[in-house]
């Protein structure tokens, strides 16, 4: 058992490229990159945020890894920066002891039409055997505990945009049970190309314009993608070995919010993480508003009914600059939140509009704004009703 | 003190009985639900051997023809166990109530049906109404949806491991007291894409599963759902 769960280590692969310290700065300085169209040749364009030019072999040597599904090859690259940030040494490690927990939700839907067609139109002899692992949603966790040779625990969560806060929140649980003393907690995200008109069908992607958060007037969000990973140890282990240390995970909740209900559950689950992480003041709220009516509005409510009582004074909602990454929202969300936390500043909210705003009373970052911090909350709402909060804080960090 | 967690309630959808009562009862006599499943011809598959359910009764609810068919087993599974464990009364508080599942490939049949329908296609595309049912977060939120629970809810895809990390999470969240209450379970519907699958990397058996035989051909791809209800044993 263990008392604290410490954050020792973090990578991205983003539109911002595969460092962390840039990633921040290219939004700290406002230097926003611009959407690409996701489906060319289309009657409907999907504009999302696009990972491009990325190559797994400038970051890794594994066997097999062209046959992998393209969220695998941007994690296993996550996994490997992550490591050596965090002078993991995966030789002397006992693996027993290393875990990895990653969120994923649609990563793998490409090679899965591409394996089923090929025995459909061809036949079943004709598909690559190998193809078939990786056309299932445990294959990127899978090549990553592989690739660490993590053994304590091989999990993967498919909770939709909370998928990966979940991955936290599940992975730090593991710590503080005594089952690991290290914990890789992925996120991974990458759209296949035919699942897009169902996103604009069901009027929760825009066919143009930004992610503009707690909209009252132009609802839909911004697809995003990539990969991420928070590394996650338990205090003693990280203290032994003499670990550089970014934050503490200090209060996790995970609730469902039901589209026919009446009942703010999302007050709930905010409240439950802030209860469990004992503290008694939140600085900054790091929202999920992702610019759809379900979930903006029961958000603004939440923070509001919470706003005094926590002693909030910052939300900072900043989606518009990545879009809505799904998958791997959380790590990165989480990964901005500890650069806040370690630069006592807080990003701009990207395309808020006061005008249009679902309450203009909210404290939302206009602004890059500098201001003491020690603990940041962290939603994470999706549109099927799971909602997530974690609570992170940098009272351990010397 | 660790809070103790008992088993209050059981449900099952599976190829020899759809509910457990009639899935013990078949168990005990012996009754196998392998058969032989023809979606494909006998040259291009090792094995033409399957698991399927025949003349599954889907649960009664409205809009179930929005819903995938791994949920729809889901459902009947989670049904069967909260009505089991008599979670009915008033005043229990919804909100400590949970939902975990587990599962190998969600609602792939999404894919297989828009893969065989658009053979001739350039582009696969998913539709509003097929997206929703591929989300692979419904196996647990429409469980949710439909018995107006707003604890925690999980997904994890971790294939033959699934549901038993549904199980141990769910322990663990009544344990540290997140939850009074957990469904915990798993689902798959019959899917042929695995059938090929499991065929192409050699794993599938020609005609029957042998555990612990020397002669072992390997497995039999199935379907089903099965969700076991967790209680903290002395939850107000």
């Amino acid at each position: 058992m263990t008392d604290k769960v410490l954050v020792t280590g973090m990578s991205c692969i983003s539109l911002y490229g595969d460092n962390v310290g840039f990633f921040w700065e290219s939004l700290a300085n406002g230097n926003l990159i611009n959407k690409k169209i996701m489906n060319p040749g289309r009657e409907k364009f999907v504009y999302g945020y696009l990972i491009e030019d990325f190559n797994v072999k400038d970051y890794v040597k594994y066997m097999g890894s062209r046959y992998l599904n393209e969220g695998s090859k941007m994690l296993l690259a996550a996994i490997d920066l992550a490591v050596r940030e965090s002078q993991l040494d995966l030789e002397e490690e006992l693996s027993e002891r290393l875990g990895i927990v990653t969120g994923s939700n649609y990563e793998h839907a490409e090679i899965a039409v591409n394996f089923y067609s090929t025995a459909i139109k061809k036949s079943p002899r004709s598909v690559i055997p190998s193809r078939f692992p990786n056309a299932i949603n445990n294959s990127s966790s899978g090549h990553g505990a592989i690739y660490v040779k993590g053994k304590a625990a091989n999990l993967t969560i498919s909770n939709g945009v909370t998928a990966s806060l979940d991955a936290i929140g599940i992975g730090a649980q593991l710590i503080k049970s005594g089952r690991a003393d290290i914990v890789l907690c992925c996120g991974v995200e990458k759209y296949a190309p035919y699942l897009l008109d169902g996103f604009v069908e069901n009027k929760l992607v825009k066919t143009i314009g930004d992610l503009k958060p707690f909209n009252n007037e132009d609802y839909g969000f911004v697809l995003g993608e990539g990969a991420g990973v928070i590394v996650l140890e338990s205090d003693k282990h990280a203290i032994k070995r003499g670990a550089k240390i970014y934050g503490e995970i200090l209060g996790y909740s995970n609730g469902f919010q039901s589209k026919k209900s009446n009942r703010n559950n999302v007050n709930n689950i905010m409240n439950n993480a802030i209860i469990e992480s004992g503290v008694k003041k939140i600085q900054a709220v790091f929202a999920n508003a992702n610019n759809l009516e379900f979930s903006d509005h029961l958000e603004a409510e939440a923070i509001k009914n919470l706003l005094d009582y926590y002693k909030i004074k910052y939300v900072s909602a900043i989606k518009g600059a990545f879009g809505e990454c799904s998958a791997v929202d959380g790590i990165f969300q989480t990964i901005l939140a500890l650069k806040s936390l370690e630069k006592n500043s807080l990003l701009k909210s990207f395309y808020y509009s006061p005008e249009s705003s679902i309450d203009q009373s909210l404290p939302i970052t206009m602004e890059f704004t500098d201001c003491t911090l020690e603990n940041i909350l962290i939603n994470g709402i999706d549109w099927n009703g799971n909602i997530s909060s974690l609570v992170v804080s940098n009272s351990c960090v010397d | 003190m660790k809070k103790r967690v008992v088993i209050t309630g059981m449900g099952v959808v599976s190829p020899i009985g759809q509910n457990i009562k009639e899935f013990w009862k078949n168990i005990l006599e012996g009754k196998s639900g392998i058969i032989d499943v023809n979606y494909f011809d006998e040259l291009s598959m090792d094995s033409l051997k399957g698991g399927e359910i025949r003349n599954y009764q889907s649960p009664d609810i409205e809009g179930k023809e929005f819903l995938g068919q791994t949920v729809q087993r889901a459902l009947s599974a989670a049904f069967e166990a909260y009505n089991d464990a008599n979670l009915n009364y008033l005043n229990i508080n919804r909100d400590r109530i949970g939902v975990t599942m587990g599962t190998t490939g969600g609602e792939i049949q999404v894919i297989e049906d828009i893969v065989e329908e658009q053979k001739e296609e350039p582009y696969y595309i998913m539709n509003g109404a097929n997206l929703n049912r591929f989300s692979p977060n419904k196996l647990s939120t429409q469980i949710a949806e439909e018995l107006d629970l707003g604890g925690p809810v999980y997904v994890f895809p971790a294939a033959c491991s699934g549901g038993n990390y549904a199980i141990s999470v769910s322990c663990e969240m009544i344990q540290t007291g997140k939850a009074d209450i957990m469904l915990a379970g798993g689902a798959d519907a019959f899917s042929k894409m695995f059938m090929v699958g499991f065929n192409r990397v050699k794993a599938a058996a020609k005609e029957k599963c042998q555990p612990f035989d020397k002669n072992r051909g390997g497995m039999i791809v199935s379907e089903g759902a099965g969700v076991l209800v967790l209680e903290d044993l002395e939850h107000d």
